[in-house]
């Protein structure tokens, strides 16, 4: 098969989000800066976080270019070493936040990133372990369904053992209950398109169940988070509706957020949707919940169109990573779900999440450069309307 | 591969049920709650301020420009949180109470005005006042000890450069704003007008200046206000004062003197002793000490007012001060005896007026009222007495003067008692009270040419290094005409050839008229304690030039006290300060 134009939609929703997360950590950077430094006794500089957004989203363009050029096969191929190196390195971090040594942040107990003092950049290695199981589990699935043992002990072991190392090393070391329930999103999503049995499926759902109601008991503050969430006494989630409600229709305009000066939590990263909300009103909340769909229905689309069973899958567990983050953010600022601390794919500031996001994206947009649905300029007929049927079960890549 | 297409049905499904989800909670939350929201918001970042206007502060006058006299001090509180404290003792840089105290204690030292068992006494409190008016220096040493539960506020109290200096005129106010003297009596023009701010504030309580709820209306601050009072002369009669009650051994209870200026009403120094620190004015168990008895504590002057009722008979052309009349040492007024005061018996025989005056006898004045009725105490000669006395000099009236000031009381001749007896006694200076002020200004339009001018205590503001001076005031009545006041000038200065003139600095003309007044007590007057007062004036010995300074003299006596006795020495001296203070020429 040949390579035909990539899906310029995805990469252009990505750019927007990325574009108005600059906007706006531009408009409220300086007054988070202020209320940070009178409440920490921190000197941020009220550019501060400005500049430092503007080179996490050059490091995160850089990083969707390099998901787009470098070879998936390659990637693909050593997927396995990285999950392990994303296993080592999540151990890692809190085995070093336990020791305190420094190279860690922690936050409330939770350590889950390490920190480059000298560049000042963050790294979690949880975003490592999204990539790595998007890779290994959407290979996993084609080897055993081109081997037949699809739903077979040789694909259930090494997948549930994936989940469970991820659910030991991020759920419970790391107290990270988001970023395993994205975690499980992936790898459920790829299950599901890949064909697991409905009944095997209805089974792992039924565990997982189970296994994520165990890890809220064991953890003091995702309890807390919860019977928060039920009383309604949460200063986090009243302060976001207070931000979306006084936005209205049109918003209370671009550098006059007041829930920005210390109202808010979390402005600048989990919270940047509120800010959205208040500064564009409901209008431009609107638009962004808009161009984040089209952005997840492009990649389900190109996942759909992909022939190559793995590359179409991890199309999927890109979709199911990003929409996780969405459901979860998103949700929670808009107090229909608990707030679960999570980043806001391309919008959040800074972070090593929007450059692994990035790079899943750049991916995405490599694949969608080898679907068979817009390959129109082969010198064979047409195909429109031929999908799943002539390359049907075809795992071969030209 | 053919379930693959509705599994990926299932994830768009999805993706369309978190869109509308997601649009329609936008739509509650934005669109229908937004009333809600906003109210929500207010209640929460509005946040209203008072903008505290800085007081006024208070000037002397001191010939070239101002001195101090009430300024504002920048004062810290210190208070603890024993709540915080007790709780979070241990912990995170929390000293233990014990700790605090001793902290606390080293660097304040006597200034802590409480007990420590009331302030870890009761451990919900959060917060205590330990120690008020504290330096800078050392609010400074706390703030370096770093004690955590330990505040401290900036206020501002009055200090009074001064001291003692001008006391009851300058007062104080309490914490409720109600005080004595300029303080107290211009109260409003020193407080200014505190403003308002409304204000969206950020989480800290910081004013942002965004949204559209922000109202700001400045504080104006109070007037620097400058005084008449002249710091060098004010500070010359409050030692003069001293001076005179300490060393009389305890016959006099109280003295007052009054400087001003005769020919624009400015008042120079206004004088009470025993005085008291307004400062620490809280430490004074007597409230009468605060009282600014020049203005506020009406009596009767006595024979200082003589001058008035020989002024309106020449004025009225009935008096010639030549004329003679028989002087028995006593006269009948209906079926009242009134007699001369003791030590003038050997005044008795035929006196011309002019000798009346000079040797205070009672008689004569009698006779001059006698004069204006054509022979007889009528109801006119009281009329037009009052009405000079009332109307003209303003006697028994409020003169206007920016203080507080009593009313003082003549009665009219209208009224059953101002009978004949009554206004024979007015005549010199009985049966009516005045304040020190009514008499002191009527005297000065007495002698200044017949002009009324208002007493003034305010000489303008002060602003930038700058005195922006209050507009002059003319006259505002004619009392006497200049012949009869030049002719009252000329007869005061013969009175004071026989009472002390000889204790003038040579070169000069000063004019005084002493008095001696019995006192009530319980109702009833008694010759056991009087009252001595000497009222006079001086200037430059030249005929076309009109008296300068116009000087009262009021000891109250614990015993028997002479006008021209005790009241002389003290007028002659500050009399002889401002002949030199005032740089005139002797001649």
């Amino acid at each position: 098969m040949r390579k035909h134009r990539s899906d310029k939609a995805i990469a252009l929703m990505t750019v927007i989000l990325m574009a108005v997360s600059l906007v706006i950590v531009y408009a409220i950077g300086g007054r988070v800066a202020q209320a940070e430094n009178a409440a920490t006794g921190k000197h941020y500089s009220d550019t501060y976080f400005f500049f430092h957004h503007v080179a996490a989203i050059g490091m995160s363009i850089a990083a969707l270019i390099a998901g787009y050029k470098i070879k998936y096969e390659f990637l693909a191929k050593h997927a396995k070493k990285m999950f392990w190196f994303a296993a080592v390195l999540c151990l890692l971090v809190t085995i070093l936040g336990r020791m305190n040594v420094g190279l860690v942040t922690c936050d409330e107990g939770a350590c889950r990133a390490f920190y480059i003092p000298i560049i000042s950049i963050g790294f979690a290695p949880v975003e490592l372990m999204k990539i790595s199981i998007a890779l290994y589990g959407s290979y996993l699935i084609r080897s055993r369904r081109e081997s037949g043992e699809l739903g077979t002990k040789s694909f259930w072991v090494p997948y549930a053992t994936m989940f469970a190392l991820t659910a030991i090393l991020v759920g419970a070391f790391q107290k990270d209950l988001g970023s395993t329930v994205v975690i499980a999103m992936m790898m459920f999503c790829m299950a599901w398109v890949g064909g697991i049995p409905l009944k095997q499926f209805g089974v792992a759902l039924g565990i997982f169940v189970v296994i994520g109601a165990f890890l809220i008991m064991t953890a003091e503050h995702r309890v807390q988070r919860l019977t928060g969430w039920e009383s309604g006494d949460n200063y986090h989630v009243e302060n976001s509706l207070i931000s979306f409600g006084t936005g209205g229709l049109m918003g209370v305009g671009l550098g006059n957020s007041i829930q920005s000066s210390g109202y808010l939590p979390e402005s600048l990263t989990d919270s940047i949707f509120s800010i959205i909300g208040e500064t564009w009103g409901f209008i431009g909340a609107g638009l962004i919940v808009i161009c984040l769909a089209v952005l997840l229905f492009r990649i389900i689309r190109v996942a759909e169109r992909t022939e190559a069973q793995d590359s179409s899958l991890l199309c999927v567990s890109v979709f199911a990573w990003i929409i996780s983050h969405v459901i979860m953010n998103i949700g929670g600022m808009l107090g229909i779900i608990p707030m679960k601390g999570i980043t806001l794919p391309f919008l959040s500031y800074g972070g090593t999440s929007m450059m692994f996001a990035a790079f899943a994206v750049g991916m995405v947009i490599q694949i969608s450069g080898w679907t068979k649905r817009t390959n129109i300029n082969e010198d064979s007929s047409s195909r429109r309307g031929q999908r799943g049927t002539r390359y049907a079960g075809s795992s071969r890549r030209s | 591969m053919e379930n693959r297409h509705w599994r990926y049905f299932c994830l768009k499904l999805g993706l369309a049920a978190v869109v509308v989800i997601f649009l329609s909670q936008l739509f509650f939350v934005q669109i229908i709650d937004h009333e809600k929201y906003v109210r929500e918001a207010n209640s929460m970042r509005v946040k209203q301020y008072e903008l505290l206007a800085k007081r006024g502060e208070v000037f002397f006058s001191d010939g070239k420009g101002v001195t101090p006299a009430i300024m504002n001090e920048r004062t810290w509180t210190v208070f603890v949180d024993p709540n915080f404290i007790i709780k979070n003792a241990g912990s995170s840089g929390v000293l233990h109470k014990e700790k605090v105290q001793e902290k606390l204690v080293e660097i304040l030292g006597e200034r802590i005005t409480v007990d420590w068992k009331d302030v870890w006494g009761n451990e919900d409190s959060m917060y205590v006042e330990i120690a008020k008016n504290v330096d800078y220096k050392t609010v400074a040493a706390i703030k370096e000890a770093n004690l955590r539960g330990v505040g401290r506020k900036e206020t501002s109290r009055r200090i009074y450069p001064a001291g003692t200096v001008g006391a009851q005129l300058l007062g104080f106010t309490n914490a409720e704003g109600v005080g004595s003297g300029v303080e107290g009596a211009l109260n409003e023009r020193l407080s200014g007008k505190n403003g308002m701010l409304k204000t969206v504030t950020d989480v800290n309580d910081i004013p942002l200046s965004v949204g559209d709820e922000n109202i700001e209306v400045p504080a104006q601050n109070g007037d620097n206000i400058v005084l008449t009072i002249d710091a060098n002369i004010q500070r010359n009669v409050d030692r003069v004062l001293k001076n005179t009650v300490t060393g009389s051994k305890g016959a006099i209870r109280a003295a007052s003197a009054l400087v001003m200026e005769p020919t624009t009403g400015k008042v120079w120094a206004m004088s009470n002793y025993p005085t008291y620190n307004p400062e620490e004015y809280w430490k004074e168990s007597d409230p009468n000490i605060y009282v600014n008895r020049v203005a506020e504590t009406p009596y009767e002057p006595a024979s200082v007012c003589k001058p008035f009722t020989y002024a309106v008979a020449i004025n009225e052309g009935k008096l010639n001060p030549d004329a003679t009349y028989y002087n028995s040492g006593v006269t009948k007024v209906d079926d009242r005896e009134i007699n001369n005061a003791y030590g003038t018996a050997s005044r008795v025989g035929v006196i011309t007026f002019r000798k009346a005056l000079d040797y205070s006898l009672n008689t004569g004045s009698v006779e001059v009222l006698r004069l204006i009725g054509g022979g007889s105490i009528t109801k006119s000669a009281r009329t037009t007495l009052y009405n000079y006395l009332h109307d003209s000099f303003g006697l028994g009236q409020k003169t206007g003067v920016e203080l507080n000031e009593a009313t003082g009381l003549i009665i009219s001749p209208e009224n059953e008692e101002g009978n004949a007896v009554r206004y024979a006694n007015m005549t010199f200076g009985q049966g009516m009270n005045l304040t020190m002020l009514q008499v002191a200004a009527g005297f000065s339009s007495l002698i200044n040419g017949g002009d009324y001018y208002q007493p003034t205590v305010i000489a303008g503001t002060y602003n930038d290094g700058k005195i922006d001076a209050a507009e002059q005031k003319s006259a505002v009545r004619k009392t006497i005409s200049a012949g009869t006041s030049a002719e009252m000038r000329k007869m005061l200065q013969e009175v004071r050839s026989e009472n002390g003139g000889q204790n003038d600095l040579p070169g000069f003309r000063v004019g005084v008229k002493t008095g001696t007044a019995e006192t009530l007590e319980n109702g009833v007057y008694t010759s056991k304690k009087t009252n001595a007062s000497a009222l006079g004036f001086g200037g430059e010995n030249r005929d076309d030039a009109l008296p300068r300074y116009v000087v009262m003299v009021r000891l109250d006596g614990n015993t028997l006290l002479w006008g021209s006795q005790n009241a002389i020495p003290v007028f002659t001296e500050i009399s002889n300060y401002m002949l030199q203070y005032l740089r005139m020429q002797p001649k």
